[in-house]
């Protein structure tokens, strides 16, 4: 709706300091063109992190620039780029987004349904918890890891990007 | 390899991984258009300005974002600690007073001394290590690099900003707090409607004039922030069904749930401004 008609519509209800509007957003195709350590694929020392990447949210744009921040840094020290495990929710949601199987693809928020699930069949809100649980305790010790892990970076993609952008 | 990391965007994405690299050692330029050029949603030069709800989500472990968020957490996030630093209530979700964040975040990247701030639009993507997280307002100039280096693949679609009220001109006699079946205290305001004002609210929707879409841009809706008139237009008892449901709350005044409401959020700690919940 137009300025002028969001206060004639909204008018019954109170006094509107900001009004609704919409924005363009702009976003990559990240399964395309990006791998899950969030470098393109066909140039290793360029990351691209936030929400242009297709992830929904506040959170997620904030924890994808965390992990380009950690990986650019890895870089500079001639160690190979990380990503948690799958079974984190940062994990889950970069694999998610970089999953070059993926066609059609739109922006996604982080949501238990990206996280693989458990060997066992548990209901509801206990399903959530030791999800969760075990996100916690496979991150932890993905830090651990990722702190003695000092293999040195060979630069070159893991995918044959003329392949996976050919799909 | 060159010992230097440059930044593009200092927005949530960009400020966290300035602060990540300063961290490790690492030297970092910064590169922010703001406030020299500003986006059609920014109105600061501020760092990590909110430009949607001042709701961060869930802050509860069992709930996808509380858990993204414990998990930043643990890997020191500045984003996260400068949020509950500036924290204004909102139940078991963490919401931000967005001026006291987006300063606060700023002076925070300010202060790293590895940490080079160029205030500045970057038009083609620099040499070297770079981390490009200009956001989904991406100028112009760099839209176009990016276009003729990814393809056909780069796209564009709308997202929706809601709207924000001040207090003073809530009816306090109509309007009530509670959160739905009580789960998050009573941070929300509801603001109750009969059927008879829902149906008056929604002929007003569908006769409302909309906004044009530019021609550069493709209206492609996205389901968790569509326009209300978008969402009214899918049926006449959509909103009633979706963003403006009543289910879960009862109207103190007639003892039952209302036909609909329309739930605002705190939007500040002075509680001076709440904003449209279902942006």
């Amino acid at each position: 709706m137009t300025y002028p008609e969001q206060r004639r519509v909204f008018g019954m209800i109170p006094e509107f300091v900001r009004l609704g509007s919409l924005h363009r957003n702009t976003f990559v195709n990240s399964p395309l063109h990006l791998r899950p350590t969030l470098q393109w694929r066909r140039r290793s020392t360029l990351f691209f992190a936030g929400q242009m990447i297709g992830v929904e949210g506040y959170i997620e744009s904030a924890a994808t620039g965390l992990l380009a921040g950690i990986n650019a840094a890895r870089l500079v020290a001639e160690k190979e780029p990380i990503v948690p495990p799958p079974t984190t929710a940062l994990g889950a949601l970069l694999r998610y987004i970089t999953d070059p199987e993926r066609k059609r693809f739109q922006p996604m928020n982080v949501n238990f349904g990206l996280i693989p699930s458990l060997p066992a069949k548990v209901p509801g809100k206990a399903k959530k918890e030791m999800l969760a649980r075990r996100a916690l305790a496979d991150m932890d010790a993905w830090i651990v890891d990722a702190m003695r892990r000092t293999e040195t970076a060979s630069c070159k993609p893991t995918t044959n990007p003329e392949t996976a952008l050919a799909r | 390899m060159e010992n230097i990391v440059r930044i593009v965007g200092a927005g949530l994405a960009g400020s966290e991984a300035a602060y990540q690299l300063a961290r490790r050692g690492v030297a970092v330029e910064l590169f922010e258009m703001r406030p020299q050029r500003m986006t059609e949603a920014h109105s600061t030069g501020h760092f990590g300005e909110l430009v949607c709800s001042n709701s961060l989500r869930s802050n509860s472990l069992t709930a996808p974002a509380g858990l993204l968020k414990e998990e930043m957490r643990r890997l020191d996030s500045l984003v996260i600690r400068t949020a509950e630093a500036n924290r204004v209530p909102a139940g078991s979700a963490l919401a931000v007073d967005r001026e006291l964040f987006a300063r606060s975040l700023t002076e925070a990247v300010e202060a790293l001394d590895r940490v080079r701030i160029l205030r500045r639009e970057i038009q083609e993507i620099p040499d070297g290590i770079v981390i490009l997280a200009s956001g989904p307002l991406t100028s112009q100039a760099l839209s176009r690099q990016l276009t003729s280096l990814l393809g056909e693949e780069h796209l564009y679609f709308y997202d929706a900003i809601s709207p924000i009220v001040t207090v003073e001109s809530i009816d306090a006699a109509v309007a009530f707090r509670a959160s739905r079946y009580g789960r998050d205290g009573d941070d929300y305001l509801n603001l109750p409607m009969t059927g008879q004002e829902y149906d008056r609210f929604v002929d007003a929707l569908l006769s409302a004039e909309r906004v044009a879409t530019r021609d550069f841009e493709r209206f492609v809706p996205f389901e968790g922030c569509m326009p209300i008139e978008e969402m009214a237009d899918r049926g006449r008892e959509t909103l009633a069904f979706g963003p403006m449901r009543a289910v879960g709350l009862v109207d103190p005044r007639t003892g039952k749930q209302p036909y609909a409401v329309v739930q605002l959020r705190q939007e500040n700690r002075e509680r001076t401004l709440y904003n449209l919940v279902g942006c």
